[in-house]
């Protein structure tokens, strides 16, 4: 009668063509390691309901959390409860849902340290197996300090609680992945002796935001702008990553941290790839990495003796935010008087490689900077002849701006003929808002990546040589901060140091203020 | 609201805010006119964009990614319709032409304008909406009344609430400038099935006009829930081995099979690959595709209030080897109730969400498709034959 498309024997559904996703999570019990921590409370919690929400979890998922202090299931479901309440994006919880999603939420309380915690926890996954129909299937969260992540790691293996067949489970590590090359290799190492290759999911949730994913659709789906994406037309590209926020209470990590680990080693580096990658062969997860993977191998690392040249760091004073005044980073609560941590970064990046050689890129990032925005701006070169030049003052040449926050779009800048006799040019601008035109509240970055995990897609995460790629290419630049300490000043409220225009002005060129 | 003046614009300048849109600093322009010509709404469609400039002058941008034209033969039904695409206007910003005609013997047109200005990001725009009130006129010339108001290189949608009979003389009409038509099954009868099956499918198995269908739309959640059930691999087998499907649906006073039975019937059917419906008392068998057994369907659908969810349980029992499962699905309230038995023991019980999705939320999905929906082709035409099977 009509086209048959599947039997059992090819394990496809036939039931599922043409719903909404292709293929959904398979049932599965989660393991939140770092359970009462602000990641579970603000992000995994809320998103998890809300897949529940909108039918995307398998009917037979588990979810068990664990952390140090000891709780009882009723009491771990109802901070979950308050959380969700609190963090979702769809208004009020609805009763009947979470009823039902939590009579599947159990607690486990352990030390990450203790391989008895890790004998606990297995048997509560069989005794869940048994009773919530899972399969056997399991997904480890680490969403703990980066401390834990190798204790974890090592118990899981030990526990005997990994292999999966010849598969093994997935585990999902949270950013900072490492602090630099050598404790990521390490890290890397500690996890592929436990786990496979391709049930690692680094995470890092700025590849799980829209507006991020919608950055290959407009260079991969439209034909107009590849043709013009290269050295030939581009004179060079500045990608901004700004907050206007400070510390945010989180001063026991941004210390050790720093924006150079926090926003440029992942975010950052991602949206140069992004930016600069050849079209990959498909979408699948492998081929999207390896174009990515090829774009930070051409980047030129910055030796020691250059980063005076190619990198400038700033920490925040005294300053004022959308009128009002605020504390210098080193009088924020709970942060290190004498800290020499730095809060800006900007850094010129050389993409070696046949389409962008001879065209840098330029990219900065800084907390409590004038405005909250992440944009792309591609700097196209002026024409090759200017034909107006003797009847009218030279225009600035033509602009692409990619706004991937706050308010998502395209903006083209061209030159047009102010209408009056005579001949005198104007820059115009041609904006197309996202917004306008997709109202659709977007889902959380987290739900994205969570069911991208639940079916196995790896194409928004970073593989092993992703990782291990950038962290090398800011070596140098790492080096040479830890021996020359002392970390320049910017007011709060401003663009960054001086030194950040300094390094666009030797080049003949300036940032913009977005 | 001022007193509008025959052929005249009467701004409002207050920002009054379409019905669901609750947002600060709306600000609306109108203009109604008596026995005018559609070239005329065309011009005012124009003028009121260029009259709509944001504080300083400046002028603002058209938010716009289809036309969408509505035809609604009843008043009421019109009145919905435009509460409905009101609610949409931010999520699928588009040029909306209405098309309520009338009956009457010489032709004369009635129109009416809104031009909304919106403020977002620091930005302003404007979305447009057009009321055609002809009065008599041939319907075979419905287009000619439309064409000179949509936005050029623009995709436009008809959304059809008329009887989906793809010979009504408008819905030709309309079709042709269209490229993709949203009708709801609903408002006609199972016998329309085969002939809006065979609007998807030329004879040489390209399709120009894209049909979507509301009352296919308002059983996604049943699908979801259904389908997920048999993602797991351990049970995905019993796919094969379908023996029974209960469809419960809910029917109009008069008791016949309802719309969303057959199509939800037609739905599995042709998933499933089975074929050759044969008429039993209480619905029809169909010859498995894997097994060449026959699989029976049994419509067991009660007559409930018209506001009640289309569909109010599914039950299907299968075999594989000698297992045995029984899936059922019962929705109560916005909630779906699943329960699984194996062997007659309970495997699970669970309660998931199964809302009835209003009007402007099953538009909504209608709009955000663009391309064929194979799936529903397969459903509506499987649907069609059985229905053809219960006739007979």
């Amino acid at each position: 009668m009509t086209r048959r498309r599947r039997t059992a024997t090819d394990g496809t559904n036939p039931l599922r063509e043409g719903l909404r996703y292709e293929r959904t999570a398979q049932p599965a019990a989660m393991v939140i390691f770092g359970a009462s921590g602000d990641l579970t409370r603000k992000k995994l919690m809320p998103a998890l309901y809300n897949l529940t929400l909108e039918g995307l979890l398998p009917p037979d998922f588990a979810v068990v959390g664990m952390a140090r202090r000891p709780l009882s299931n009723a009491d771990f479901r109802k901070q979950m409860r308050e959380a969700v309440d609190k963090n979702s994006r769809t208004g009020p919880t609805r009763d009947d849902v979470w009823k039902s999603f939590a009579e599947r939420i159990t607690y486990v309380s352990g030390n990450f340290n203790d391989q008895p915690s890790f004998t606990a926890l297995k048997h509560e996954l069989e005794r869940i197996d048994t009773q919530y129909e899972t399969g056997g299937n399991r997904l480890f969260y680490c969403a703990t300090p980066p401390d834990y992540f190798i204790p974890i790691i090592q118990h899981l293996g030990k526990a005997g609680m990994v292999s999966r067949g010849r598969e093994t489970h997935r585990i999902v590590i949270e950013k900072p992945f490492g602090r630099n090359l050598t404790s990521a290799e390490e890290l890397n190492r500690e996890l592929l002796k436990v786990f496979r290759e391709r049930a690692i999911f680094r995470i890092d949730h700025y590849l799980g935001k829209e507006t991020v994913q919608n950055l290959l659709v407009f260079r991969f789906a439209n034909s107009i702008f590849e043709p013009l994406w290269n050295n030939q037309y581009v004179d060079h590209v500045q990608i901004t990553v700004a907050e206007d926020v400070g510390l945010e209470g989180r001063a026991s990590y941004y210390d050790q941290a720093g924006a150079l680990r926090d926003i440029v080693q992942n975010h950052l580096l991602q949206l140069v790839c992004l930016t600069a990658m050849e079209p990959p062969v498909s979408f699948q997860a492998d081929a999207v990495r390896d174009e990515k993977v090829k774009v930070l191998r051409s980047i030129r690392p910055i030796r020691e003796d250059e980063v005076q040249r190619f990198a400038v760091r700033g920490q925040y004073g005294r300053g004022s935010i959308g009128g009002d005044t605020v504390p210098a980073y080193r009088k924020e609560p709970g942060a290190n008087p004498m800290s020499n941590t730095e809060t800006f970064v900007a850094m010129r990046l050389d993409v070696e490689n046949w389409r962008w050689a001879g065209t840098p890129f330029y990219i900065r990032t800084g907390k409590r900077l004038p405005r909250r925005v992440t944009e792309i701006a591609v700097q196209f070169k002026q024409p090759p002849y200017q034909a107006f030049r003797n009847v009218a003052d030279l225009l600035d040449a033509n602009l692409l701006v990619l706004r991937i926050q706050p308010d998502e779009g395209a903006t083209l800048k061209f030159g047009a003929k102010v209408p009056a006799p005579g001949m005198r040019l104007r820059a115009v601008n041609m904006d197309f808002l996202y917004g306008a035109s997709f109202m659709a509240q977007s889902p959380e970055a987290y739900e994205r990546l969570l069911l991208d995990v639940m079916r196995g897609d790896q194409t928004l995460f970073t593989r092993r040589d992703e990782v291990e790629t950038a962290w090398s290419l800011l070596q140098g630049v790492m080096t040479a901060w830890l021996q020359a300490p002392d970390v320049p000043l910017y007011p709060a409220g401003s663009w960054g140091p001086d030194q950040a225009d300094e390094l666009m002005v030797r080049d003949g060129r300036r940032w913009r203020h977005p | 609201m001022p007193e509008t003046v025959p052929g005249r614009a009467t701004v409002i300048t207050d920002g009054v805010s379409p019905a669901g849109t609750d947002v600060d600093g709306w600000h609306m322009m109108r203009w109604e006119a008596k026995s005018v010509r559609a070239d005329m709404v065309a011009q005012q469609l124009l003028d009121l964009r260029q009259a709509a400039t944001d504080e300083e002058g400046a002028p603002v941008t058209r938010a716009s990614v289809m036309n969408l034209i509505v035809y609604a033969p009843v008043a009421d039904v019109a009145r919905q319709a435009i509460e409905s695409v009101d609610q949409l206007a931010m999520r699928h910003p588009s040029r909306v032409i209405v098309v309520a005609p009338t009956r009457g013997r010489d032709f004369k047109l009635d129109a009416e304008v809104i031009l909304n200005r919106y403020p977002l990001s620091g930005h302003h725009l404007v979305f447009e909406r057009a009321v055609l009130r002809p009065h008599g006129g041939a319907p075979e010339g419905t287009d000619t009344l439309v064409i000179p108001l949509l936005i050029p290189h623009l995709q436009s949608v008809l959304w059809w609430l008329g009887l989906p009979d793809p010979s009504e003389p408008a819905l030709k009409s309309l079709s042709q400038i269209c490229d993709r038509l949203i009708v709801d099954t609903n408002r006609g009868d199972p016998q329309l099935f085969s002939a809006l099956a065979g609007l998807c499918a030329n004879p040489d198995g390209r399709s120009r006009l894209v049909l979507g269908d509301m009352a296919w739309t308002r059983l996604d959640g049943f699908r979801e829930v259904l389908a997920a059930v048999f993602d797991e691999p351990r049970r995905s087998g019993y796919l094969d081995g379908v023996e029974r499907i209960e469809i419960t649906g809910t029917r109009p006073a008069r008791g016949e099979v309802s719309v969303a039975e057959l199509l939800f019937a037609g739905w599995l059917s042709s998933r499933l690959g089975c074929s050759q419906p044969e008429k039993t008392r209480a619905g029809v068998t169909l010859a498995s595709g894997a097994t060449g057994r026959r699989v029976e369907v049994v419509f067991a659908g009660r007559a409930e209030s018209a506001s009640a969810a289309p569909l109010q349980g599914v039950r299907l029992a299968a075999r594989s080897g000698r297992k045995e499962l029984q899936v059922d699905l019962v929705q109560h309230h916005g909630e779906g109730h699943l329960e699984l038995r194996e062997a007659g023991h309970q495997l699970m019980r669970r309660t998931v969400p199964l809302p009835t999705p209003e009007e402007s939320e099953v538009l909504s999905r209608e709009l955000a498709r663009m391309g064929r929906d194979r799936v529903f082709e397969d459903a509506l035409l499987s649907a069609a034959r059985i229905a053809a099977a219960r006739e007979a």
